[in-house]
Order: structure tokens, then C-alpha cells, then sequence
């Protein structure tokens, strides 16, 4: 108001605005001048002594001699291509992925760059580096391929190529060659190779969360769309399956499937002549259903959420056009539902995410035990502070894209302007 | 209207009911007869019908058809088993790992370590998730007897012992009575503690590196734990908390921990395998076969004992079949690839600063506990 | 026939429940027959505080593996229970659960007074304030909590002086790494009887509070309903309690060479585990409080400004008031979280529930229904929160409805 009824807001030199921005933000009123002051104060003292952690008291040599451990843990060496080959894919489909739907200001990701440059020098050497500069090559070769379709209009068919392909790809790496007996984790795809107990590090964290998300997303929806059938059978199980786990730690559900639910699905039995059980899993199979039936519940919840959010004049218009009770589910009812929770389930990922970490209790070798364990070498020991910080940015910066991704998402489906 | 509704659900409940206890029942039958002879796995049953039943190994067969043993093994103690930033894993009982699969299948590399918690190594052997547990675990009743498992020759004798700050000025466990202890939780060693000195403020940890920055940070007073691991700790003290040197290991030994390789209960064929594994290697210290020379003397043994433990003839006396369903030269791939018990004891112990001389790990010829059956 | 009762849709409806609730069962039976199986295989029974020898689910009581000795110590009780080594692993059981019945406890009030003081601050109108609780937000949220409690309990909580340097709060109480020593307060001889007169306090009070808030309903004038029975319940109370002769003996903690020796220390343990799971959960309640404030329409700031409140006012009496109808569905996730995530006490040394429980199975090597049992007790502390805060939030919209 100010600012529109001046003919000419006058130019000032920049102290005089620094003084008023700071007067009208920082010391509006003396509680807030108070406010202003403590916060510098107890600011600077936390960065004071952080940047002495970092920069004088931590020796960093630990993440160096153990970045193998801290990526892949006791993953085969001479393996490591099959990790290679799946960043690069990873590198080209984010690539395309950001072009096609990312933000286009540039500024704080190229920030962010910049920022990792020096770690990024610090931490690698060799075949590493080399292949490293190829993965960025690949993503920068992959995002300028796609910059023209942006704004064309092959866009919407590009973006759902990309999905398709972000699909397959995942498909290929971790899911079975054959179905039968190789459906165990680490027995089929691009890892047929490796056992899964060789598996460790972030790696390990990521396979354990991509996976979770993939099987536990659809299971979720299952449960939500039981939880409201008007079959009361069906209706029973759904809720008391939600609310049981939903009342329970994660530890405990990690344990159940370790403890006895490996005991049930080992020991051979057959209904009607079909086998059902009788496998042997892996540790980090019954690590990766526990978070599954973990992680299905919360999202069944979520998803309900959203059901119920859908108006009723949407289900009675769908019918009203002559479509099943399936196809109004499919085409009506769920996009609508899933598109409105969004950021609910997007930080039901992130949480899955973060509880990887807790698959510890079962000495997997993901990232966190990691960096319990380097600490316990000859000459490394007790340098624990250093790991786990390094650790905590790896998980917060993977948690932190995931919200910004999905708010990019939810700008680019519109919700909530409408 | 809903009454109704569940009134007709009712029968068809009774009927699933119905159906369910007849399908059950006839699988009970079934899974019974299949697995009552081992619990291991089925998938090699049928290839076992040349040997005589009770005799064979299922497990043997198991490592066999899939090339490689499955050790269950610690990642986090200095010595004895060690995750590396390599990725590997190194110590005394991951060697033990490498000489079962050495006998075994002729390779020790072919060796799948699986880590495992305190609390789950136990039943990662009762339920065949591993062949062998060889992770610093001590030989008691409960766990021979009860808990359906079966102890191989102990490879390392240790004994619960006090590690204090020298500083701090302690001589015996006694002076402690009072104090905070530090220990890992879940152990016979906090059960040990709790015995010894029952007024004692115990803080039991999760895992031994929040457990040493504890005790750097003076939490406790003192530490207790298997005296192997607290050597192998203070040698690696760090020197801004002034090294070893800032600290001592008390000289009473308040508990005994024989520590060995386990393997399930019902499969002896199995057990005698891993114990005569580790036998092998005490015999080969014993009369001198090394992993240098071990070639050599194979190609022409110097007495009959050393033919019998490689398994060669000597003197024109044909080679004794050792009965174990391995190869007979066996040891000879052991002492080869991995080395005798006291090369074992050189490359993974002595680097952690415990002194073997003097103590029960020494060979009883030199006072110590360690002795070998004779291979005949 | 058959075709014509098929197309019966009601048919059809039973139908696929009765073949959807076969195949769970058979299922579950599956499951449960295959694990005994298992469990028989090496000599376990599937839930030892009923005899399962026989066939399967004819069982019968036998004795009890939960009442033998423990051996194992718990160096943290709460609410005075007591626990030794030589006690059973029942009461081991139990004194996890009061454990993280305590933390959870605390764990919530201060989670909650930290989140909204956080969340308003998001909303502040001084940059650099608003700028921190983003900050701070965005940092707690997005690393996994365990790695929060090690750090917290390894780089901060252990960081404290040596108990002989122990920082002395003016010979009251004392800090160290080995804990936070306070004055502890015994009852002497004449505390029943002043418990009595507290007693009739609190009724007094709650009569003196009924009373000036009908006066203020019918007059309109505030007759301030809490001050007055505060001052009620503090008079009658404060007065016996001189009257009575002070009938509390206060136990002052001195510095020991190992410990603290009377009073009563909190274990760095217990505070590295609440502070890491207050400072978590506080992250998602500011979030909450954040967006429920948001959602109140502007109006209502406008129309608190048009009637003279100041900024505190209007937060205190229009804004949080209704943000309060929003807030409590996610708060008591929330809350069930706080209670859930307590279990990764076993990463900083204290005893909860899961801990004792991870501690039992390897001792007793009765895994199957030790998890059964924890997650049974999990379940009940779950379903009790849920309860009192259905009870709050139904009464806040029996309160609002009435107003």
C-alpha cells in the first residue's frame, strides 16, 4: 500500500535498507529485539562449535578409508559394476526425469552442486572418480536431451515413457530372472550374482527402501480400499490388520518376521497338494517384508484418507456413465484420492526411509551399522562422531530431496489450486 | 437387516472351519514324515540314498551342493572378527570360518559370512540359517544341552576380566564394589558381574563402541567383558585418551569363557567335522606342520603322526581312512590355506597385544590348555 | 440352479467373503501349525505358559518360564518399583514397561510445550526466529531418530563433566556424566494426615472453580475461575502443611567417589532418549501446529485485533482455542509415535520394554512368545493413549458444541 501510493519509491543506498529490513523483520518490538538477540547468541555458539568439530577436533580419515563400506559394505569388489550399471541408469532416468517435470529455476540445486564439489574431490579417487564424472556426464547428457521436449508437444507422451522406463529399469535391477525358486532378494535381476548377504551400506539402505516403497505403496492401497469395502469380512480384516500394526514399534514387527515368521514360511507344508511354505529367507528378505508390512498399514491409512475425500457425486457420476464398480474405483475414485494425499504418503516414504535404519537390531549391514562397525577397527576406534554425522547428511540429504520432489509434484499436478 | 446378514455368513464360517481342519490335518501328517529326521532342509533329499541313514550329514551335503560354507560370524571385535573397509572380514574365528571350508571344500575363500546380533546367533544355528557359528560364543549347559546345540573343541579360552583407568588407581575387582560398571547387555558376562559384585551400578550397551566412548567419557568406572576384547580394545585406545597406557587390565579372572565353534545338535557327522577341524590345526602346532611346510611334508612325512593328521602313507602303512565323509588330506588344505592354530593365534591375536605365552592358549607343552586327541 | 443362485448378487456377496475369510484361515492356521512345527524341531513350545504338547490347539496350563530368575540387572526403575538381578523375568518385563511408561510420559508433555513453541515460531514475525525453526524443522525431521540418539547420547550427554568436577547447582544439585542429581522428598510421620487436608483441598477448589465459572456465565463480568481455585487449593494446602509441621524430609544428594550418594539421579541415558525423542517428535507437532494455525481463518486474527488483544492474547485465547479441534487427531499420532519410537531406547543404554525384552529372548531363547508378548503390551499402551485422547478431543467438541 505504501510502496503503489509513492509517484517514486526513492533509491537507498543499501545500509539504510539493510537498517529497515532489519528494523521491520528483526526488532520490531523490544520482545522481539530480545527474541533477535538470544537467537544470535545461541546461534553462533552451535556454529562455533560445529564448524571447531569439523574443521579441527574430527579426524576425517575414517570415512575416507571406509567410503567402500559406507556405500556398498561387504558387497564383492569385483562385483561392482552391477552398482555402476545401476547408478548410471539411475543418473540418465533423474536426467530425464528432472527436465521433464523438475523445477525450471536452477539456482539452489547448481548452489547445492557447487557445494558438493569439494567432497566430492575430497572423498574419491580413481575408477571411482572416473566413473562418478560419467554418472554426472550421463544425467547432464540425459537432462539436455530432454530439453527440448519440455515445452513441446511430445511432453505428456515423454513423461509417461519415463515412468514406464523408471518401472522397467527397476524391474530389471532387483526383480527375479525366473519366478520359481529364485524369488529371493539378491537371487534374481542385476544382482543375481551377489548374495544379499553381501549386501550393506547405503546401498543396502536404498534397496531396503525403494523396494519397501514399491511393494508396500500397492499393498497399502489394497488394505485402504478393504478398510471401505462393504464386504464386512473383508472390512474386519483390513481394520484389524491397520490398527494392529499400526500399535506396535517397528522393532517388534522386525523381530515378529524374524523370529517367527521365518519359522513359519521355512517349514514345509501344502494345502490341497500346493505348497505353500517351505522356503528359506534371507536375513534381509525378513528385514524387507517386516518394513513392508510395516510400511503398508500407515499408507492403507493415508489412503483412506484420501478415499474419503473424494466427493460421493464423483462415484455416482462415474456410475450414471455405465461403469463397473472396478472401473470407478480405477478411473474415478483412486487418482483422485491418491493425487489429494500426496505429501502425506511422500512423508510416509521418507519415514520408511529413515526406518531402514532400524533393520541394525538384526546386524544387517545397512548404513547405519556401517558406521557402528568402522569405528571398531584398528585404528579407527572411537571415532564414531565423525560416521554417524557423515551419515546423518547422507540420510538427510536423500529425505530433503524427497519432500522438495514432492512438492515439484504436487505443483505440477495442480493440487490445491483448485 | 445386518442381523440377518451375519446370521447366513455363520455357516459358511463353519464350513471354512470344516475345511481348513481336514486340509490341515493331512499336511500335519505329511510335514511330519518328511522332517522328522532333520530339521535342516529338504531340497538334497533325494540324493542321499547310497549312504546309510543316520550317518550322512545333511549339512555337509548342503555346503557341498552349494559351494560354499555359511559361517555366522561378529563384524565388530578387533581380533577375532572384523568387518574391513575392503569389505572383507578378518580374525581368529573367521579363520576358524576359512579352515572349515578349507577341510570341506578345498577353498577357504568360499566362505559366506552372515553377522549376526547376540541375541540371534543362536537360533541362526538352531534354524540352519548357518552351517557353523563361530563368533566368540562360550560353552555352557544351557546352550549344550538345552538349547539343541553342540560345542566343537574350544578354540580360545578366555575369562571375564575388569579393565579400569589407570589413572583412576584400582588393584582388584573388589575396590569396584560400589562403582559404575560398564558391560555389554545380553551376555554371560553381565550375568557374571551381576554374581561378583552385586551392589555394583551396571550400564549395559547395545554395542562395544558406545560402550568404549562411555567409559572414555568416565560414565563408569570400570569395564568389563571377555579379557580377549578388552585387550583387543585397550590396544587400540586412542591416543588422545592416552593410549594404552591409560589403562590396566585387572589380574582377576571372575569368570571362565571357553569360547568354540557350535553346530546344531542333530547332525554329528557335521560336528565331528568342525571339531576335528579345529583339532587338526592344534595337532599341526603340536608336530610342527606349518603352512610353509606343509607341502613338503605331506611329500615325505618325518613320523607317523604327521602322516595320519595329512592324511598320506608312511612307511608303506596304507593311509588311514579318518571316517569323517571328507577328503582324508583334509588337513593338508587347512594348514595350507589358513595355517596351524599357532599361525592363526600369530596373525590375528598377537597384533592386538595379548601375550599367548604364559596363558591357557598356549600349547600344553608349554603349560597351556591347548591339546590335541591324537589322530589315529 | 447353481448359475441362477450364483447370479444372486447377495449370493455372490457371501460367497467371496466366506472364500476370502477361508483363505485367511487357512493361512493363519498355517502359520501357527508351521511355526510349533518349527519350534518342536528344536525343543521350544510355541507359547510356554500353556502347555502345547499334543496336537495343536487343545492346550493345557503347565508352568510358567516367565517365573524364573532373571539374573540380568536394570540399573533404571520408575514410579519405585523395584527390581533386582535375582528377581523373574515377569518382573523384568514389567519394569521395562513402567520404563517407557515413564519416558513416554514426559517425553510427550515436553515434545508438545517444545512443538508449539516451535510451531508459532515458524510463524513469527521476526525473520531470524522463523528462519531458525525452519531450520531446526527441517534438520530433525529428515535423519533417522536412532542416529539422533546416538549422537545426542555419545556427543552431548556424555560430553558432561567428570562426577568429580560435577557442576554444583548452588549445593543442591549436581551435574555430571554420571547423571543429574536432585533432592529427593520423603513423606515423614504427619504426611498421611496432610494428605488428607490436600485432599480436602482439591475438593474445595474444584467447588470454588464450579462456582465463579457460573457467576462468569451469568454475569458476564470474568471472575477468573482458575486463579481462584489455584489459590484455593494452595491456601488449605500451604497452611496445613506449616500447621503440620512441614511433614516432608528433604534428602539432599552429595558427591560420591563413584555415584551420588541420597537424593535421586537421572541417568544421562533416560535424558539423552527423552531429549532425542522430545526434540523428533517435537519437529512433526510443530508441522501440526503450524498448519492448523494456518487453517483458522484471518478473520478470526482481525476481528481479535479489532477488540484491543495483543499478540499474545490473541494467540492464547482465539487462535489456539480452535486451532486445539485440529491439532488432536495428529497429535495423537503423534503421540503413539513418541510411545513407539521409545523402543530404540536399546541404541543409548536404557531399559525400556523392547530392550529387556531383546535381553530375555537371548537369555531365555524363548524368542516366539516374547515378541508376542511385547508386541501385546505395545498394543495396550497404544490402544490406553488413543483412549485419553479420544476422551480429550470428544470433550473439546462437547465444549465447543455447548459454547
Amino acid at each position: 500500500m505504501t510502496a503503489a501510493s509513492r509517484p517514486a519509491p526513492p533509491v537507498l543506498p543499501p545500509h539504510v535498507v539493510a537498517f529497515r529490513w532489519a528494523r521491520a523483520n528483526l526488532f520490531s518490538s523490544p520482545g522481539n529485539s530480545v527474541l533477535t538477540v538470544v537467537t544470535v547468541v545461541m546461534l553462533s555458539f552451535a556454529a562455533f562449535q560445529a564448524a571447531r568439530f569439523v574443521f579441527a577436533t574430527a579426524e576425517w580419515e575414517i570415512i575416507e578409508a571406509n567410503r567402500g563400506l559406507f556405500f556398498t559394505g561387504p558387497f564383492p569388489r569385483d562385483e561392482f559394476w552391477r552398482i555402476w550399471v545401476l547408478l548410471h541408469g539411475t543418473a540418465a532416468l533423474s536426467g530425464l526425469s528432472w527436465r521433464l517435470w523438475g523445477s525450471l529455476d536452477l539456482r539452489r540445486p547448481l548452489a547445492f552442486a557447487a557445494a558438493c564439489v569439494p567432497l566430492y574431490i575430497f572423498m574419491l579417487e580413481g575408477d571411482a572418480l572416473i566413473l562418478t564424472s560419467t554418472c554426472i556426464a550421463t544425467f547432464a547428457a540425459a537432462y539436455f536431451a530432454a530439453w527440448p521436449v519440455r515445452f513441446s508437444r511430445f511432453r505428456d507422451r515423454a513423461r509417461s515413457t519415463t515412468v514406464w522406463l523408471w518401472i522397467l529399469g527397476f524391474m530389471a535391477a532387483m526383480l527375479p530372472t525366473a519366478l520359481y525358486p529364485s524369488f529371493l532378494p539378491g537371487q534374481g535381476g542385476l544382482f543375481s550374482h551377489v548374495p544379499d548377504r553381501e549386501w550393506g551400506g547405503f546401498f543396502l539402505t536404498m534397496v531396503l527402501a525403494t523396494v519397501g516403497i514399491a511393494v508396500s505403496f500397492p499393498l497399502g492401497v489394497l488394505l485402504a480400499i478393504g478398510r471401505a469395502s462393504t464386504f464386512p469380512v473383508i472390512r474386519i480384516f483390513c481394520v484389524a490388520y491397520i490398527e494392529m500394526i499400526r500399535a506396535v514399534p517397528l522393532v517388534t514387527i522386525l523381530y515378529m518376521s524374524f523370529f517367527i515368521l521365518r519359522l513359519a514360511i521355512r517349514h514345509e507344508t501344502s494345502v490341497l497338494g500346493i505348497p505353500i511354505t517351505g522356503y528359506e529367507m534371507s536375513v534381509v528378505f525378513m528385514a524387507m517384508l517386516g518394513l513392508i508390512l510395516f510400511s503398508a498399514a500407515y499408507i492403507a491409512e493415508i489412503v483412506r484418507g484420501g478415499l474419503q475425500a473424494v466427493p460421493r457425486g464423483q462415484v455416482e457420476a462415474g456410475q450414471a456413465l455405465g461403469l463397473g464398480g472396478l472401473q470407478v474405483l480405477t478411473l474415478i475414485v483412486l487418482p483422485q484420492a491418491l493425487r489429494a494425499v500426496i505429501p502425506a504418503l511422500v512423508s510416509q516414504f521418507i519415514s520408511l526411509f529413515k526406518d531402514t535404519s532400524l533393520v541394525f537390531i538384526l546386524a544387517l549391514t545397512d548404513l547405519l551399522a556401517v558406521a557402528r562397525i568402522a569405528p571398531a577397527q584398528p585404528g579407527f576406534i572411537g571415532h564414531h562422531a565423525e560416521a554417524l554425522l557423515f551419515i546423518a547428511l547422507i540420510y538427510w540429504v536423500v529425505a530433503f530431496s524427497m519432500s522438495r520432489a514432492s512438492q515439484q509434484l504436487e505443483r505440477n499436478l495442480g493440487v490445491g489450486e483448485r | 437387516m445386518t442381523l440377518k446378514r451375519s446370521v447366513a455368513i455363520l455357516p459358511l464360517l463353519l464350513v471354512a472351519l470344516a475345511v481348513i481342519v481336514f486340509a490341515a490335518c493331512g499336511d500335519d501328517d505329511d510335514g511330519d514324515a518328511t522332517d522328522s529326521p532333520t530339521p535342516g532342509d529338504g531340497t538334497a533329499a533325494p540324493t542321499d540314498t547310497d549312504a546309510p541313514s543316520g550317518s550322512h550329514s545333511q549339512i555337509l551335503q548342503d555346503v557341498i551342493d552349494r559351494g560354499s560354507l555359511n559361517c555366522g560370524v561378529n563384524n565388530a571385535v578387533p581380533g577375532f572378527g572384523n568387518l574391513l573397509p575392503d569389505g572383507s572380514f578378518a580374525g581368529f574365528d573367521i579363520d576358524y570360518c576359512k579352515a572349515v571350508a578349507a577341510a570341506v571344500l578345498g577353498d577357504s575363500e568360499a566362505v559366506d559370512y552372515t553377522p549376526l546380533s547376540a541375541s540371534a546367533r543362536l537360533t541362526a544355528v538352531q534354524t540352519g540359517q548357518v552351517d557353523v557359528l563361530i563368533r566368540n560364543t562360550t560353552w555352557t549347559t544351557g546352550r549344550d544341552a538345552d538349547s539343541g546345540l553342540t560345542f566343537a573343541t574350544t578354540t580360545f579360552y578366555d575369562g571375564q576380566g575388569m579393565m579400569v583407568r589407570a589413572a583412576d588407581g584400582f588393584t582388584s575387582v573388589d575396590d569396584l564394589a560400589a562403582a559404575t560398571i560398564c558391560s555389554l547387555e545380553g551376555t554371560t558376562t553381565e550375568l557374571n558381574l551381576t554374581d561378583r559384585l552385586p551392589d555394583a551400578e551396571l550400564v549395559t550397551y547395545d554395542s562395544n563402541d558406545t560402550l568404549q566412548t562411555a567409559f572414555i567419557e568416565e560414565r563408569c568406572d570400570g569395564w568389563t567383558s571377555d579379557k580377549s576384547q578388552l585387550a583387543g580394545r585397550r590396544s587400540e585406545f586412542p591416543a588422545d585418551s592416552g593410549g594404552p597406557e591409560a589403562l590396566v587390565v585387572l589380574g582377576e579372572t571372575f569368570s571362565k569363557e571357553p569360547l568354540g565353534p557350535v553346530t546344531i545338535d542333530n547332525d554329528a557327522q557335521w560336528s565331528d567335522i568342525v571339531n576335528w577341524v579345529v583339532i587338526g590345526t592344534i595337532a599341526a602346532e603340536e608336530l610342527g606342520v606349518t603352512s610353509s611346510n606343509v607341502a613338503a611334508m605331506a611329500a615325505d612325512p618325518p613320523s607317523v603322526s604327521v602322516a595320519r593328521l595329512l592324511g598320506v602313507g608312511f612307511g608303506g602303512e596304507a593311509v588311514t581312512d579318518t571316517g569323517l565323509d571328507v577328503d582324508v588330506t583334509f588337513m593338508q588344505d587347512v594348514i595350507a590355506q589358513v595355517g596351524n592354530y599357532g599361525e592363526i593365534y600369530e596373525t590375528n591375536v598377537t597384533p592386538i597385544g595379548i601375550v599367548r605365552a604364559g596363558t591357557l592358549n598356549a600349547l600344553w607343552t608349554d603349560g597351556g590348555m591347548i591339546y590335541s586327541p591324537p589322530f589315529k | 440352479m447353481l448359475l441362477t443362485v450364483l447370479s444372486n448378487e447377495r449370493v455372490r456377496r457371501y460367497l467371496f467373503q466366506a472364500v476370502f475369510a477361508l483363505v485367511i484361515l487357512v493361512f493363519g492356521y498355517v502359520l501357527i501349525a508351521n511355526i510349533q512345527a518349527e519350534l518342536e524341531g528344536i525343543g521350544l513350545e510355541i507359547f510356554p505358559f500353556v502347555s502345547t504338547k499334543g496336537s495343536f490347539p487343545f492346550i493345557d496350563v503347565s508352568a510358567d518360564f516367565l517365573d524364573q530368575r532373571a539374573g540380568f540387572s536394570i540399573d533404571q526403575t520408575s514410579f519405585g518399583f523395584d527390581y533386582s538381578a535375582s528377581d523373574s523375568y515377569s518382573r523384568a518385563f514389567i519394569t521395562g514397561l513402567l520404563n517407557t511408561i515413564q519416558v513416554s510420559i514426559i517425553g510427550i508433555a515436553i515434545a508438545t510445550v517444545l512443538g508449539v513453541i516451535v510451531g508459532v515460531s515458524r510463524l513469527s514475525s521476526n525473520w531470524l526466529v522463523s528462519r531458525v525453526a525452519t531450520l531446526y524443522v527441517e534438520t530433525f525431521r529428515n535423519v533417522p531418530l536412532v542416529v539422533q540418539l546416538i549422537f545426542w547420547y555419545v556427543a552431548v550427554f556424555l560430553k558432561a563433566p567428570r562426577i568429580g568436577d560435577s557442576l554444583d547447582f548452588f549445593g543442591i544439585a549436581f551435574l555430571s556424566v554420571r547423571g543429574l542429581a536432585l533432592p529427593e522428598v520423603h513423606g515423614t510421620s504427619g504426611f498421611g494426615t496432610w494428605f488428607i487436608f490436600v485432599a480436602i483441598a482439591i475438593v474445595v477448589a474444584g467447588a470454588v472453580r464450579y462456582l465463579l465459572t457460573r457467576r462468569q456465565d451469568e454475569t458476564g463480568q470474568p471472575s477468573y475461575p482458575w486463579w481462584g481455585a489455584s489459590g484455593a487449593l494452595l491456601a488449605i494446602a500451604g497452611a496445613s502443611f506449616l500447621i503440620l509441621g512441614a511433614p516432608l524430609d528433604v534428602d539432599s544428594p552429595e558427591v560420591g567417589r563413584f555415584s551420588y550418594e541420597g537424593g535421586m539421579t537421572i541417568r544421562p541415558e533416560f535424558t539423552a532418549l527423552l531429549f532425542g525423542l522430545s526434540i523428533y517428535t517435537a519437529s512433526f507437532i510443530a508441522e501440526i501446529v503450524r498448519g492448523s494455525i494456518l487453517a483458522i481463518p484471518k478473520g478470526q486474527t482481525e476481528a481479535a485485533q479489532a477488540l484491543g488483544f495483543n499478540g499474545s492474547q490473541r494467540l492464547r485465547l482465539v487462535i489456539l482455542p480452535q486451532a486445539m479441534a485440529i491439532i488432536i487427531p495428529p497429535l495423537t499420532n503423534q503421540y503413539l509415535n513418541l510411545m513407539k519410537n521409545s523402543s530404540l531406547a536399546v541404541a543409548v543404554a536404557y531399559k525400556d520394554l523392547f530392550d529387556v525384552g531383546a535381553v530375555t529372548i537371548n537369555q531365555a531363547g524363548q524368542a516366539v512368545p516374547l515378541v508376542a508378548l511385547l508386541m501385546a503390551a505395545y498394543l495396550s499402551l497404544s490402544l490406553t493413549i488413543s483412549a485419553v485422547m479420544n476422551g480429550i478431543y470428544s470433550r473439546l467438541k462437547w465444549r465447543s458444541a455447548r459454547q
